[in-house]
């Protein structure tokens, strides 16, 4: 057993182990809630139209430091439900195809047919400050085929900080 | 003379009294608003609280403007997973510049605690970002979603624990 390789190739791991580390825990996670509303017709008594729903919300936008160039992660939460979408980011307005994972009670359900749209809309000025835009976002989006039902629309609506 | 004065007395609260359930009636409007949001820049004084100052955390929250009854208190609630701050002030919760004002604390964890480190509140903006009708005033009264803005110290009933919370949230009826 040649015991300076092994040491050489086991400082190489634990460097290698150390860099791996710092780089996976320096992800780019924000935290917040809003409301979802909006909801169409469509929708039916699981989000009736005229309703607001209380959410929170954990995202990781993708572009940002540690995080996937193109994909941005979200899971929101009420009281009762847990919902996970990853969107491909789109600077156009226009609408991008969201793989998710849906759990209500004690139901899963992965990547429903037909798969969620995801719209990011224009947020009001004023909501976020200046000093404050690389941690901060006030995001609006609609959402198509929301929750795994055909044609629901929502409207998602949610501050969120760095943390 | 002491009979006229009774009677003319009688003859103001006989006016008066539909005055006051007219005016009872029309501050009867409610509505609040509910969303959410994260409070966050917190000073070190919160690790008393569990918290981690450099964090940020979600929030879920409830408010309800004296505006909206024409009376008092404006109150706001803080919702966590296990937990509620509340807080309340006498008076409308709109931008005050850099005053803070002294208001009443309350929160629910394993108990329910009055604050005795008194909360003081400094509302930093307050932005209608919709309205319900479009041509009227900019107002919280005439607001659909708004965006809140707060600096609170003695957070969680800690004394020194100060904290920013920013919340969207939704109109809603009742109160």
């Amino acid at each position: 057993m040649n015991l300076d390789g092994f040491r050489t190739a086991v400082a190489a791991g634990v460097v290698g182990l150390a860099m791996s580390a710092t780089s996976a825990s320096a992800v780019t996670e924000m935290v917040g809630g809003g409301f979802l509303s909006n909801f169409n017709a469509a929708c039916g008594d699981s989000w009736p139209t005229g309703s607001t729903v209380q959410i929170t919300m954990r995202m990781r936008p993708g572009g940002a430091p540690g995080n996937s160039e193109t994909l941005t992660l979200a899971s929101l939460f009420t009281g009762n439900l847990a919902m996970h979408i990853r969107y491909p980011d789109r600077d156009d307005g226009g609408w991008a195809i969201a793989s998710g994972h849906a759990i209500i009670g004690g139901d899963l359900t992965v990547n429903p047919d037909p798969m969620a749209r995801v719209r990011h809309l224009e947020s009001p000025d004023g909501t976020v400050f200046g000093f404050e835009e690389n941690v901060a976002t006030h995001a609006i989006a609609e959402v198509l085929h929301f929750g795994g039902i055909e044609n629901c629309r929502a409207r998602v609506n949610v501050w969120l900080h760095n943390r | 003379m002491i009979r006229s004065i009774v009677t003319r007395f009688r003859h103001a609260l006989a006016i008066a009294l539909p005055v006051l359930v007219l005016t009872s009636t029309a501050a009867q409007a409610d509505y609040h608003f509910r969303g959410g949001g994260a409070i966050y820049s917190m000073t070190d004084a919160c690790e008393a609280a569990g918290y981690d100052p450099n964090s940020a955390y979600a929030v879920s929250v409830r408010y309800s403007p004296s505006e909206a009854r024409g009376e008092p208190p404006s109150q706001v609630t803080l919702g966590f997973f296990t937990g509620t701050e509340h807080f309340s002030l006498w008076g409308p919760m709109a931008p005050s510049g850099n005053n803070f004002f002294g208001g009443a604390g309350r929160q629910t964890w394993t108990r329910f605690v009055f604050y005795n480190n008194r909360p003081l509140l400094r509302i930093v903006r307050r932005t209608v970002t919709e309205r319900v009708s479009a041509s009227g005033p900019d107002e919280i009264g005439n607001a659909r979603e708004v965006v809140m803005r707060l600096r609170i110290q003695n957070f969680s009933n800690v004394s020194g624990c100060v904290v920013t919370l920013v919340a969207t949230m939704r109109r809603v009826a009742g109160s």
